[in-house]
């Protein structure tokens, strides 16, 4: 009897101590858009976001000072397929996990003696856009576990925190909120496999990284520095979330 | 400092105050198109306005214009202007058709500051001036409203 | 030279009306929008497009502010002969964007 009980309350308890809502299966932001604007990314000579696709394809061939390109190590950009399905990921050689953009530029750095180029530059969008494009229809399935296990937790714990004057969490409209009207907008589940997006409200590229401080302003929060490292955890939490969304890059978005 | 409530609402409208761009009126509409024009009379004409019933951004809402014509003679559309009604400038764009064109037909992408109508004024070779008017209903999401900052 | 993006069909028969579609990268800014530091961002679009087919004039556009980013346009013309469509954009400040494309008109 006495066993009996204790089962029963570690049953309640167990119940009752699950913080977040059940998520439901991933659905793409694609879901929640107009006809006119899903057509528009699936157009590929209107979606604007292409014009970054064909910088990114204009710089992959463009030779460093030293000789090399993109070109010259990694082939033509087909053989990215694939790739942007695993981005961010642990890197041994950085000691944490890298983001897409962060890896060009290492690239750029060590391999072409070359500048970075800044967050949210046409050429670093250019470049990302073109190589997350060649994943296009692939699912997103970036490792969960090693040493990624824990940067997700950290991601996860971030999007669950109230933050900001208005004291939202990411989870307070992406996962409470789905499908509910914020004036005319339907909120989304706030999934990345479309990024880098092309944004009508940005009238331009944006990359994950740029999303998430959009949020954090939206919310009236410290925006996170984009490639900060709780920025680049954060994109990892938000992929892994997402797990087996097709890639859609270069997506059209509000 | 303690600050008195006089000094906090005060405050509190410095830091909210955006100017934002007025909206044009009817009259500026009708400023806009004699400037571009001239100062002539208008009748409506046989011009098909073609975008979505309702936009999801008022960055970006896709528009075709076609005026019919034969596009010969008298018959020829030699330009076109398109206004959206309440827009802080409502000309959007002035299209000429060259000699080489055989359809007078665009289609463009054009911003609109809120639901509202868009408004194109032809001018024909013999010197009359077409018009028609589509209304656009353009949705407001809350968080894209924000000033876009990031 | 802004990055462009031009369809035409490669091939048409004579008299065949085609389909020409046309987008150059630029943010055509309003001057109405601000940056991450609050400061406003200064008008800048282009101001001008036009369009030729064997030297004569399709269309010639002139923007405002309020036309879309990265504008886009779509219009017809007449295949006659094969020839050169050329395209050119001017913006606010002077800067001119050209190309072109071969039609084979059959």
């Amino acid at each position: 009897m006495r066993v009996g009980a204790c089962l029963l309350a570690a049953v309640i308890a167990g119940c009752l101590s699950q913080t977040s809502v059940a998520q439901e299966a991933p659905v793409s932001g694609y879901e929640f858009l107009l006809p006119e604007t899903k057509a528009l990314q699936d157009d590929d000579f209107a979606n604007p976001g292409m014009l970054w696709v064909e910088l990114g394809e204009e710089l992959w061939q463009k030779q460093a000072a030293n000789g090399t390109s993109c070109q010259s190590c990694h082939g033509t950009p087909e053989a990215m397929r694939g790739v942007g399905t695993r981005y961010p990921q642990w890197s041994e050689t950085q000691g944490g996990i890298v983001s897409l953009e962060q890896q060009i530029n290492m690239c750029r750095t060590e391999r072409q003696q070359e500048p970075v180029f800044p967050y949210s530059s046409d050429e670093l969008n250019g470049l990302t856009a073109l190589v997350m494009h060649q994943s296009r229809g692939l699912p997103m399935s970036v490792a969960t576990s090693g040493p990624a296990a824990e940067a997700i937790a950290r991601g996860k714990d971030y999007y669950e925190t109230r933050r900001g004057q208005l004291n939202l969490a990411c989870t307070s409209c992406h996962v409470q909120h789905v499908g509910d009207r914020l004036r005319g907008e339907t909120i989304s589940q706030g999934q990345v496999n479309g990024f880098p997006i092309y944004r009508q409200l940005w009238q331009g590229m944006g990359s994950v990284g740029r999303m998430i401080a959009w949020c954090n302003d939206a919310v009236r929060a410290e925006p996170l520095a984009e490639g900060s490292q709780m920025a680049v955890e954060l994109e990892l939490y938000l992929r892994s979330r997402g797990e087996g969304l097709p890639i859609e890059s270069p997506a059209v978005r509000r | 400092m303690r600050m008195n409530r006089r000094d906090t609402l005060l405050g509190l409208a410095a830091v909210l105050f955006i100017p934002l761009p007025a909206r044009a009126t009817p009259a500026d509409v009708v400023e806009s198109i004699a400037e571009t024009f001239g100062d002539r009379p208008l009748r409506e004409g046989a011009i098909t306005l073609e975008a979505p019933p309702l936009a999801e951004s008022g960055n970006s809402v896709p528009l075709t214009v076609s005026v019919e014509s034969a596009m010969e003679g008298d018959d020829r559309v030699v330009r076109l202007a398109l206004f959206a009604e309440e827009n802080p400038r409502p000309k959007t764009c002035d299209v000429v058709f060259g000699p080489a064109a055989v359809e007078a037909r665009l289609t463009t992408n054009i911003r609109l500051a809120s639901t509202q109508s868009v408004i194109c004024v032809a001018e024909m070779a013999d010197g009359s001036l077409i018009q028609a008017r589509r209304a656009i209903r353009v949705v407001v999401g809350a968080c894209t409203t924000l000033p876009g900052r990031y | 030279m802004r990055n462009t993006r031009i369809r035409v069909p490669e091939t048409a028969a004579s008299g065949e009306i085609i389909d020409i579609r046309v987008m150059v990268m630029h943010p055509m800014d309003t001057g109405f929008s601000y940056n991450s530091q609050g400061e406003r961002i200064p008008v800048n679009i282009i101001t001008d497009f036009t369009c030729h087919y064997l030297g004569e004039e399709v269309v010639s556009i002139t923007l405002a502010p309020g036309l879309s980013a990265n504008p886009y346009f779509a219009f017809r013309l007449r295949a006659t002969e094969s020839g050169p469509i050329d395209f050119k954009w001017v913006d606010q400040n002077g800067e001119i964007t050209t190309a072109t494309r071969d039609i084979d008109v059959t």
